[in-house]
């Protein structure tokens, strides 16, 4: 039994410090450089992580038609929140920033409303989706839109759920602790994260989740994942969720 | 890229020994505390220089322990450190004495872990400790309380169960 055990049976905060501070003392020392490099790469893989950010956020505004969007969105992370922040982080001007965005967006696309009807296909959607069981307030809403990008059509069936605060955790550990599947990404816009993304992989339908920490649940779905890229996915379930 | 890159090399090598301390005790293993300061520090790159910092170590501990705690909600299958903490015999009993709170840090929740760490290895006050994981001064206080007493009744004898991977 270690010193530590025999001390743990009656810790106070002082011996807990006192612990802490000669189990520290036994850490190698990590040579400087690794992590001077490092960051020099990190830096390099976050400003990308954030440029796609930015474009999902700039055909957000464009689907739903906000300017305003741009201006209060976090993109990526919650330290550059303007457009002039990640111009200044992407060593790109301002006024090329549209151009530079618009590369990065897939082909050119619209998204129409489908009405909130609710027709056969969209049903057989989220019969195929496998759902977690969740504990809902019961505020619920289907919806539906049409993608369309050059001669490709495509239905994205949309549902999206007020939950309970309380819930919010165990639906959290179900898409991105249990789900292994699941990729969980903080979008930086404003509350909502990705929990998961699956798609494009043989005929399971292709799903975006999104949980916003004020309550919503808001998925995204769709049959045709060879027509509907699951960028787009993301961008439709975020104007649902922005519109909830 | 911060304008004053000179600077943060500076700031990361002065306080690189102290966050990697912390991160060993977080995380468990070296390598995903190699991964969490390396990223943490990332975060404080990009904004290095671009906005006021008053407290540039405040900061970045902060900004770690949201990572950690961030990285271990949205953990996935992607990456999984598969070396455990061995159960060996070291010579040293100031290496042992580590290893042993280690393994006991890892039946710690994430948040209850960095509570911990940030409260007795960096002797941070119970508000500063409440700031950097978000939540209020009380919580902070009986999550502590909590932990030394779990921590306190974790003996020797009982068989440690594999620790959970500290990255994604």
């Amino acid at each position: 039994m270690s010193r530590f055990l025999k001390e743990s049976h009656a810790m106070s905060d002082i011996q807990a410090t006192a612990l802490f501070h000669r189990a520290a003392g036994t850490v190698t020392r990590l040579p400087g450089h690794v992590v001077d490099a490092s960051v020099q790469l990190g830096a390099g893989r976050a400003r990308r992580r954030r440029l796609v950010h930015l474009a999902e956020a700039a055909a957000v505004a464009a689907v739903v038609a906000s300017a305003a969007t741009l201006g209060v969105s976090s993109l990526g992370d919650r330290g550059a929140s303007t457009v002039g922040q990640a111009s200044h982080d992407f060593g790109i001007d301002t006024d090329q920033m549209a151009t530079a965005l618009s590369a990065m967006l897939p082909a050119p696309a619209s998204i129409e409303p489908g009405g909130d009807a609710v027709p056969g296909w969209l049903e057989q959607v989220f019969n195929q989706v496998e759902f977690p069981a969740l504990i809902s307030s019961g505020e619920a809403r289907l919806t539906s839109v049409t993608y369309r990008s050059g001669t490709d059509q495509a239905n994205v069936a949309v549902v999206v759920e007020r939950l309970s605060t309380a819930t919010l955790e165990p639906v959290r550990h179900h898409f991105c602790d249990a789900t292994p599947t699941s990729a969980c990404t903080e979008t930086g816009l404003g509350s909502l994260i990705v929990l998961a993304a699956t798609g494009s992989v043989g005929t399971q339908p292709g799903l975006v989740t999104l949980l916003t920490e004020d309550g919503w649940l808001v998925q995204a779905a769709t049959t045709d994942t060879m027509v509907v890229p699951s960028a787009t996915l993301v961008q439709i379930a975020v104007d649902k969720a922005w519109l909830a | 890229m911060p304008d004053d890159v000179e600077g943060f090399r500076r700031f990361a090598a002065a306080r690189l020994p102290a966050l990697y301390r912390s991160a060993v005790f977080l995380c468990g293993d070296p390598h995903a505390a190699e991964d969490l300061v390396q990223e943490s520090l990332t975060k404080v790159y990009l904004v290095w220089g671009t906005r006021r910092i008053d407290d540039p170590l405040a900061y970045t501990r902060t900004t770690m322990m949201r990572t950690f705690l961030s990285l271990r909600r949205r953990r996935s299958a992607s990456e999984y450190p598969v070396d455990v903490l061995p159960d060996e015999t070291v010579a040293d009993p100031d290496v042992a004495e580590r290893l042993d709170l280690q393994r006991v840090l890892a039946q710690l929740s994430p948040l209850d872990r960095a509570i911990v760490v940030l409260r007795y290895l960096e002797d941070q006050s119970v508000d500063d400790v409440a700031l950097a994981v978000n939540r209020t001064p009380g919580n902070v206080r009986v999550r502590a309380s909590r932990a030394l007493g779990r921590m306190r009744g974790l003996l020797v004898d009982e068989p440690f169960p594999e620790r959970e991977p500290c990255h994604e």
